[in-house]
């Protein structure tokens, strides 16, 4: 019984220093920061990239239109991959300096914060919680949360879900998207959370839930002839490019770029380019 | 006297190998048969088709009366009147000692838990070991595990007794503990039949000495007569040699 | 900069622990309706695997083969996404135990299969002599001392179901990692989310693992 206990105390030490270790990285790092902006110099993150001579950047590969692999041609492409490129081409005037990792909902913040990545560019919606954990620039898109319903199921909105089964995605901010609106209309469904689109999609196809709710430009890459994507919209998400706290040169760095490319026109470019308007 | 046990023309194989080319054998009621003869001669393989330990492929098994073979569902009772007490004692290690004597009594027979244990006691005080009662076979020699093994056998009140090589795999001087207890139950008149290589036991307790080799019984006759003018070849053969060996 | 650790995460996940309790519910809930299924179908199929009719031996073969070398996630998404197809919707809590218990029985069935041939076949005979049937001497004699035999596998087998009912965070079955999934995903706090579910499930599994080490220590000591 004597080990059982030290083993405890043990495993308990040791997330006792993870977590001092997480909160006391705290002061060094804002510092550094901002000694560095303050030196009006080329910020210690921004010339860590430059040193290094690739931009790595997260991205999604499940998302058609914003990040996605195409399983024939292994190329990844969408608005995403583009912005990416533009940020590549903003810092080491080179748009193809740039390595890309797949993130999904579960990875991209550990990703940030081991430095695996320097941004994550993956239909990342901006809250108020997560602005704790990470910078974030100014939306580069805004898009409603829609749903997408089986055509036979004749479904024609929410209020026709009552009782019903509702798939999103995990870390989709959709489900508190979904929960005001029923709370309004005085209804309930049950709301299922899955880790990747492709789940929720079978989960639909199979009548293991009635409705695929995500944002709306993601749910379009999934519409079939089988399913229908209602108009109704839901509380604008608002995508934003993340970067690790503390890499404030690298947020600062995003923000600007963000802003230019949205006065010049060029973002609304991107934008139909992909077809997202 | 009745004819309790009763083979005829009985064939056995296992794959291949016939290891039973049609034997006879009638057993009547008290009497006392020991079977003798070379290791391979299958004198095993017949005392275990008795009760169907080993299913004969040809021939018919009586046991008081009772076809064996095209009734089995007095397979269980006709088995619960005959005990059978194996080469390596096969005891249930997980009981104790009495709880070995009770089971079969109080699950089989329905007896009360008081009363098996009465008679456990009175079967164990039998073979000299009352005192290990509440011991686990594992804490007893191999001489008081076989003893064990035939009260076992005894508190289901059986009217035949197979024993098949029970001092085989006991050390020289148990054997001598085990043969008395068999010898003081065949003074009882119980029904015995006897797989054994004791010579002494045979003359001494023997009605009827059973001589087999290569499947087939050979000869069969009173122990006298048997030990001091066997009949064939065989006989002989297996005789001088156990005689040299003694 | 916050790490991943940071104390207002810590708090964040105090304040909402019933999300938490809830999932370990359901995770216990079905480990122990799962492990009962198990044994059931390890004791019925691992006992046609000792049987000596070919037809019972081929179903046991068949189901230990099928199952064990079949991935669980397949197994539980088949039960998800295809039953439907066929017009069978199991509830979800059905999902989990059914495919959960059903594939630890696979393993259980070897272990019991293991545990009766290890018994010596004098004991079959002398029950049997005794005029005991198969299922008496099955139940009185031979189990007992397989029991004996399997019981610190099957208890290891318990540890492993217990962190399978994981994959059932994959059909979003409201288990533990489910929810600690989602939670985490919603706010980022992985950190603390995912050290205190892993603590959550060493609280069931690590006793569980070292009384099936007693339990193999005992056994060495009696054989």
């Amino acid at each position: 019984m004597k080990k059982v206990t030290t083993c405890f105390l043990a495993i308990l030490f040791c997330i006792g220093m993870l977590a001092v270790a997480g909160c006391g990285a705290d002061k060094p790092a804002a510092s550094d920061a901002a000694s560095a902006s303050g030196s009006a110099a080329v910020p210690a993150d921004i010339k860590a990239i430059k040193d290094r001579g690739v931009l790595k950047v997260g991205i999604k590969v499940d998302v058609p239109k914003f990040g996605f692999k195409d399983p024939n041609t292994g190329e990844t492409s969408g608005m995403e991959i583009d912005l990416a490129k533009q940020l590549a081409q903003e810092i080491l005037g080179d748009a193809s300096k740039v390595e890309f990792e797949s993130v999904t909902a579960k990875t991209r913040g550990p990703l940030l914060d081991n430095g695996e990545v320097d941004y994550v560019i993956a239909t990342f919606t901006i809250t108020d919680e997560r602005k704790k954990s990470y910078n974030f620039t100014e939306p580069y898109f805004k898009d409603g949360v829609a749903l997408m319903v089986k055509k036979a199921s004749g479904i024609q909105g929410l209020a026709d879900l009552n009782g019903k089964k509702i798939g999103v995605a995990q870390s989709a901010t959709s489900k508190k998207a979904l929960e005001s609106a029923m709370k309004e209309k005085n209804m309930k469904a049950d709301i299922l959370e899955f880790g990747t689109y492709p789940e929720i999609k079978t989960a639909l196809d199979s009548g293991r839930i009635d409705c695929f709710s995500v944002d709306g430009a993601i749910l379009a890459g999934y519409l079939d002839d089988s399913t229908v994507i209602l108009p109704e919209r839901y509380d604008p998400q608002l995508y934003g490019i993340a970067s690790k706290k503390g890499n404030d040169g690298l947020a600062k760095f995003a923000n600007d770029t963000i802003a230019k490319l949205q006065s010049s026109g060029e973002m609304d470019k991107i934008i139909e380019k992909w077809g997202l308007k | 006297m009745s004819r309790v046990i009763r083979l005829e023309n009985i064939h056995k194989s296992f794959g291949k190998l016939e290891v039973l080319h049609g034997i006879d054998l009638e057993v009547k009621e008290g009497e006392k048969v020991v079977i003798i003869g070379p290791s391979g001669s299958g004198k095993s393989t017949l005392i275990r088709c008795i009760n169907l330990l080993e299913k004969p492929e040809q021939g018919a098994v009586y046991v008081d009366q009772v076809n064996l073979l095209s009734n089995t569902q007095q397979l269980s009772r006709v088995r619960q009147s005959m005990g059978m007490v194996f080469q390596q004692f096969n005891l249930y290690p997980h009981m104790t000692v009495l709880e070995n004597l009770m089971l079969a009594p109080m699950k089989l027979k329905k007896e009360s838990g008081e009363e098996a244990e009465k008679t456990a006691l009175v079967y164990l005080e039998r073979v000299g070991l009352q005192d290990k009662a509440h011991s686990y076979p594992a804490q007893l020699s191999g001489g008081q595990q076989q003893r064990v093994a035939i009260a076992r056998a005894l508190t289901m009140k059986p009217k035949i007794m197979l024993f098949d090589e029970p001092t085989s795999a006991l050390d020289p001087e148990m054997i001598q503990e085990v043969l008395d207890v068999m010898v003081a139950l065949a003074d009882e008149g119980i029904t015995m039949v006897v797989v054994t290589h004791e010579m002494g036991f045979a003359r001494r307790v023997a009605d009827r000495v059973v001589f087999m080799a290569d499947g087939k019984i050979i000869e069969e006759n009173a122990p006298e007569e048997f030990f001091t003018h066997p009949q064939h070849e065989r006989a002989r053969q297996f005789l001088s040699k156990i005689e040299r060996a003694v | 900069m916050p790490g991943p650790f940071a104390a207002f995460k810590w708090e964040a996940l105090l304040s909402d622990w019933n999300v938490f309790a809830e999932g370990f519910g359901m995770t216990i809930a079905v480990s122990v309706l799962a492990l009962l299924l198990a044994l059931v179908l390890g004791i019925a199929f691992g006992m046609m695997g000792t049987e000596k009719s070919r037809l019972f031996r081929l179903v046991n073969r068949c189901y230990v083969e099928l199952i064990q070398n079949t991935p669980l996630v397949i197994q539980i998404f088949f039960l998800y996404n295809g039953l439907p197809y066929i017009g069978i919707q199991l509830p979800i809590f059905w999902v989990g135990m059914l495919g959960i218990g059903v594939y630890h029985g696979a393993y259980a069935a070897e272990v019991v299969r293991a545990g009766i041939l290890s018994v010596p076949k004098g004991q079959f005979e002398a029950a049997m002599a005794q005029g005991f049937s198969y299922r008496d001497t099955m139940r009185h004699i031979i189990l007992p001392q397989a029991k004996r035999l399997a019981y610190p596998p099957l208890t290891n087998l318990a540890v492993n179901l217990i962190k399978n009912t994981s994959v059932m965070a994959m059909i979003a079955g409201g288990d533990l990692m489910y929810h600690a999934d989602s939670w985490a995903s919603a706010n980022l706090y992985y950190g603390p989310a995912y050290v205190v579910t892993g603590l959550l499930y060493i609280a069931i599994c690590f006793p569980l693992a070292t009384y099936a080490k007693h339990l193999e220590s005992k056994l060495e000591v009696s054989v």
